[in-house]
């Protein structure tokens, strides 16, 4: 185990437009666990473009990404889509480069999802942090079948004060978020919302939480609009002691 | 059946406001999903390595498809069976319709086929005066009520007793009306003795194949019900209608494939009936048709095998991709409006219908990867389906706003510091939107979001603006 | 040959690549007791069995059943089977008929093998074998020698290629004849035999 890693964070877009303390949470978490957090001047990873069917944009967002990270010791993603992005997808883009395409698979070795990380690659085992509330914690997809997360923020979230962690009964159906496919066919994408909302409330939760933000803006979103009384937030934020700001969707300041 | 997708988005809608469907649907979860699941973690050998099997052998079967079929046909014709060959939809048709009227038929008796949907078959049959007779109970049901099958497997799927009681009532006239049909076992054995009747006086039988195997000129067909072996073994001509990518070189492969069928599709270690037909009666044997026919249907797949979706074709017609689709398991496969829905549906659709009728298939799809993590033989169906997205964002299939606003947000996020400012700017128009509460209702883009959810207000600050003025 | 033959074969060769060689195959294990894991998986799939020590007890044990099973005592069998040489005196009141059986009549026929790994019957069609035989009655008896039992249905390939030529219908039976089509709930004789009864003799 390198002794204090340069861990580049790859904050996402949406945590740095929406929700910041998602960063400061994560940047938290891994000096906790003994690293030097840096964050380059970044974008995009690139993932809207790629699943829209434009790999040319896509490649080039991804070779900006793959040289603003090269110098790191680890990149780190508070997201199993974003990392996704990054780990599996970008060596596929540039399979056929011969430049490039090394590169990809270099900074894809150094790339992890950020619970992930801490549990896996930095041997945390537990956080010093206060939540009392009863939460129901959701895989995003990404998280499950691309960058197979799932024990590790459970570990960490398990050692939260006052936490009582739920799973949901359907723990592998998709949330409806998807991308675009929650704009180009929102009714769809709706209902998949409400049955992944309908399971968290079987389980007594009063709290939703993801290690995804494009999940949990979409669930916050139609939480908001059928007023349904849950919590959401990213367990980044439960895990760094942030717990006691206001949840996605109920920030006014 | 014509595969029009064009209304996907409001069938789509329709759908999710079908309280029928709705009811159906809840069968996926306790149904399919959990007699998969308990079938392959009751099978001594993990999923991994039998499917890693499959794909193999189906992807070096597609390897050298024409060497198969050649093998097979040569096979076939030994046996004294007929092979005929169909470029698409119309040729085949017209092969079928040609073998029956040389044969002098006139009720025909069908055994499942989905390949048989896709080229539109029965109302060509009917057209020429013939009367075909769905078999398979699902497919019959269907059948009386005019519709389409809403599933790969189980064709009736989106149907309650009731609507079977229904056209029973309504179709079958010369039964005594007063009679009782309000559970299964009388629908059951009404179809049965209905059914009966047509499987004795069918002239010809059509079934499809599940595989051919191309070492000794077999076609494998896969039945619960029997109803494809009566289809067989009654008329005097039996013809197998079937796509070309089913031959496999050998009865070992179709073996392996096999346990990853009924296991995928309905949790069964094996099925009730698995039928090797290879050609008609031998002289002397105690019954069997005496007239053997094959029709291979081409239909646009020749061309998928040297394109990049090739492995769509690997696809050995199980139905777990649908099962375990969270789309499909909200909308059923009529909203997909084509031959095929689902997952397996965007893959192939395209493919073999164009992207003008089907271009929301590959969309409709939140890439959750379920599909392909059940999938019997390891099909990439997001990777396929991504393609597509690509076909229709580089060809303009549809011509989309969309795509544009996509090229200019790329080319911002190209320009790391450019990109930042106009982020925090729209951030700040939407913050202004939000007026004093957390979230946003609605804004002059992205209207599709809005219809159904609020968004939280981007925060004051960005978190690399913060970040750097902390250094 | 067709130009349609001549299209789609000249388009399929274009799309040709390098085979890969597949890897041996994935097979369920071997079971030592055939016969024993035969009765079980038959019995699951809700096919009675029965054991006889001799085939020549097969007559009394048919009319037995089908006094239990409250069934006419009829039963269809083809004139060219080999059955025929059954001591059939002894189950009095039994009676042959050599006429193919219809939906609610009972029928008998001999498995040429039977697979452990399923419980599945197996019958190739031949002069004394009618292949629809196995599809038309309500009711299908089935003779199976113990001997004919092996594992896998591998097995069973590695013996029909010794014939040389497959037969023109060879039939893999399990059970009986079910459905699922109405709400995903199975109901038993959907178009074949309602009830199936194998009697494994040696």
């Amino acid at each position: 185990m390198i002794e204090r890693p340069r861990v580049g964070l790859l904050v996402t877009c949406l945590a740095d437009l929406f929700r910041p303390q998602v960063g400061f949470a994560a940047v938290k978490l891994l000096e906790q666990a003994g690293c030097d957090v840096e964050v380059p001047a970044q974008s995009c990873c690139g993932q809207p473009a790629y699943n829209a069917g434009d790999a040319k944009d896509a490649t080039a967002l991804a070779r900006n990404v793959i040289a603003t990270f090269a110098p790191f010791d680890y990149v780190v993603v508070p997201s199993g889509s974003c990392g996704g992005m990054v780990k599996v997808h970008y060596p596929k883009l540039l399979a056929d480069d011969p430049v490039w395409g090394p590169r990809a698979d270099a900074l894809a070795a150094k790339t992890h999802e950020l619970f992930s990380f801490l549990v896996n690659v930095r041997g945390m085992k537990s956080v010093q942090a206060t939540c009392r509330a009863d939460a129901a914690y959701h895989d995003s997809c990404s998280s499950l079948r691309e960058m197979t997360v799932g024990p590790e923020p459970r570990l960490l979230l398990k050692s939260v004060d006052g936490l009582n962690l739920h799973d949901l009964a359907e723990k592998e159906t998709c949330c409806g978020f998807g991308g675009f496919f929650s704009v180009k066919y929102p009714e769809v994408s709706a209902r998949m919302a409400d049955d992944k909302i309908a399971d968290a409330k079987r389980t007594g939760a009063d709290t939703l939480l993801a290690g995804d933000l494009g999940c949990l803006l979409h669930l916050a979103g139609r939480i908001s609009r059928k007023n349904v009384p849950l919590r959401v937030r990213h367990a980044a934020e439960v895990l760094a002691g942030m717990s006691d700001t206001p949840a996605i969707g109920e920030d006014s300041k | 059946m014509t595969t029009d997708a064009t209304s996907f988005p409001q069938d789509a809608r329709a759908a999710l406001n079908n309280a029928r469907l709705q009811g159906a649907l809840t069968h996926l979860k306790e149904g399919f999903q959990v007699k998969r699941a308990a079938a392959f973690a009751a099978y001594p050998i993990p999923f991994e390595s039998l499917r890693e099997q499959g794909r193999a052998i189906k992807q070096s079967a597609l390897a050298q498809l024409d060497e198969l079929l050649v093998q097979f046909e040569a096979q076939a014709s030994a046996n004294g069976g007929k092979v005929h060959w169909a470029r698409d939809a119309a040729e085949a048709r017209d092969v079928v319709t040609r073998i029956l009227k040389e044969s002098s038929a006139k009720t025909v008796t069908k055994g499942k086929s989905m390949v048989t949907e896709e080229i539109e078959l029965n109302p060509h049959l009917i057209a020429n005066g013939l009367t075909p007779i769905e078999t398979d109970l699902g497919e019959y049901i269907i059948q009386l009520r005019n519709e389409r099958p809403s599933h790969i497997v189980a064709p009736a799927f989106h149907l309650r007793r009731s609507d079977v009681e229904e056209s029973f009532r309504e179709k079958h006239e010369t039964l005594p009306p007063s009679r009782s049909l309000d559970n299964r076992p009388a629908l059951v054995a009404e179809a049965r003795g209905v059914l009966r009747r047509y499987f004795e006086a069918a002239d010809a039988g059509i079934t499809g194949a599940n595989f051919l195997v191309a070492e000794t000129g077999t076609a494998i067909i896969v039945t619960n019900e029997g109803n494809g072996d009566l289809t067989r073994l009654l008329p005097r001509t039996h013809i197998v209608v079937t796509g070309i990518e089913k031959v496999v070189p050998r009865l070992e492969d179709a073996s392996v494939l096999l346990r990853l069928l009924t296991r995928s599709a309905t949790g069964q270690e094996i099925t009730s009936y698995v039928s090797f037909m290879s050609g008609p009666k031998r002289t002397g044997d105690a019954d069997g048709p005496e007239n053997f026919h094959v029709v291979l249907v081409d239909n646009g797949r020749s061309a998928l095998v040297a394109s990049p979706v090739h492995e769509v074709l690997q696809c050995i017609r199980c139905g777990a991709c649908m099962n375990h689709c969270p789309v499909y398991g909200v909308i059923g496969g009529h909203a997909y409006g084509a031959t095929y829905p689902g997952p397996l549906g965007a893959a192939l659709d395209p493919g073999l219908d164009g992207l003008a009728k089907t271009y929301h298939l590959p969309f409709a799809s939140s890439f959750c990867g379920r599909c392909e993590a059940v999938c019997p033989v390891k099909i990439p169906l997001t990777k396929i389906m991504r393609y597509w997205r690509g076909e229709s964002f580089a060809r303009g299939i549809p011509r989309s706003p969309f795509n544009t606003g996509l090229k200019l947000w790329a080319w911002a996020a190209r320009r790391p510091n450019f990109y930042r400012r106009m982020a925090s700017a729209a951030a700040r128009v939407m913050r202004i939107l939000a007026g004093k509460s957390g979230r946003i209702r609605s804004l002059p883009v992205l209207n599709g979001w809005f219809v159904a959810r609020d968004l939280a207000k981007p925060a004051a600050e960005s978190f690399q603006s913060q970040w750097r003025r902390r250094q | 040959m067709t130009a349609a033959r001549d299209t789609i074969l000249a388009t399929l060769a274009k799309g040709r690549s390098a085979v890969k060689p597949v890897p041996n195959y994935v097979l369920p294990p071997w079971t030592n007791d055939a016969p024993g894991h035969f009765m079980a998986k038959a019995k699951a799939s809700v096919a009675e069995v029965h054991t006889l020590s001799a085939v020549d007890e097969a007559p009394e044990s048919i009319l037995a059943i089908m006094a239990a099973n409250q069934l006419q005592p009829r039963l269809h069998l083809p004139s060219t089977s080999p059955l025929q040489a059954l001591p059939w005196h002894r189950a009095p009141g039994l009676k042959i008929a050599p006429e193919p059986p219809s939906g609610n009549d009972s029928a008998l026929s001999q498995a040429d093998y039977g697979i452990a790994e399923t419980g599945t019957l197996v019958f190739l069609s031949g002069p004394q074998s009618a292949s629809s035989w196995h599809f038309r009655p309500g009711c299908e008896f089935v003779l199976l020698p113990r001997y004919g039992i092996v594992p896998r249905f591998e097995d069973i390939i590695m013996r029909i290629k010794a014939l040389g030529r497959m037969p023109a219908t060879l039939n893999l039976i399990t059970g009986p004849s079910r459905t699922a089509d109405i709400e995903q709930t199975i109901e038993l004789g959907a178009h074949g035999p309602r009830a199936i009864h194998i009697l494994i003799a040696g």
